[in-house]
């Protein structure tokens, strides 16, 4: 990342890791740890997407 | 699991200008926040700077900020005493949570596209165990992340933004 400060450059580095998982793929890992999906913003055509489960309650 | 420690002193950066003050980071998940019980108790395990968990705090809500970098969970207390409220802060990574938090809690929050640095499926899916495990019974977790299929379908190579952006005069 650069960063201008004032007359400087202001440089930092660090290398991130990054593990992509698809909307269907997060779905499946939820529901493997055993929380139930409750709403979901995914669809197709958007950025970013907010996804809730829940911990259900016991039988 | 990344820990952001480097990229701690420059992380307003990489976050959009909606959510850099605590009350616009958590009208950003009013849909969520609306429906906690009052006063509840929120864990938002990937804090970063804090301004979620401190705008949570300051709704009144009872919140422990956790993350695994030491200088993200610095900058979230800071914050906290900025703003001049109450929250936990501790450092703490994913698969630590249900050893090293004591809960339950109303609802966790792993916001800010973080999931994706669990160590694929296998990470994740050790990570949201530990998220769930400090769950009540009935309670709730939020999880944002990008559209990794649509990033990957539009914008597959570097992405050089048409503008600077600026925080704190720089």
């Amino acid at each position: 990342m650069v960063v201008v400060a004032g007359e400087e450059l202001e440089i930092t580095r660090q290398r991130l890791t990054f593990w992509p998982f698809t909307h269907g793929t997060l779905t499946e890992d939820l529901q493997a740890v055993g929380l139930v999906p409750a709403t979901s913003s995914y669809s197709a055509d958007v950025d970013r997407y907010l996804v809730t489960a829940r911990r259900p309650m016991p039988a | 699991m990344v820990e952001y420690e480097a990229l701690s002193s420059v992380y307003e950066w990489l976050v959009p200008d909606a959510l850099l003050q605590p009350d616009g980071a958590v009208a950003a998940f009013e849909q969520v926040v609306s429906i906690l019980p009052p006063r509840g108790r929120i864990l938002d395990c990937a804090s970063g700077t804090g301004q979620l968990a401190v705008g949570l705090a300051a709704r009144g809500f009872d919140v422990l900020a956790s993350d695994a970098s030491e200088a993200m969970i610095q900058r979230t207390q800071t914050l906290a005493d900025q703003y001049g409220v109450a929250l936990t802060a501790v450092v703490c990574a994913w698969e630590d949570l249900s050893r090293v938090v004591e809960g339950p809690f109303d609802a966790v929050f792993c916001v800010g596209n973080s999931l994706t640095h669990a160590d694929g499926q296998p990470g994740r899916r050790a990570a949201l165990a530990q998220m769930a495990a400090v769950l009540r019974d009935g309670g709730l977790l939020a999880i944002t992340s990008r559209n990794w299929e649509r990033l990957r379908e539009q914008r597959p190579g570097l992405e050089i933004d048409d503008r600077l952006t600026h925080r704190a005069g720089r």
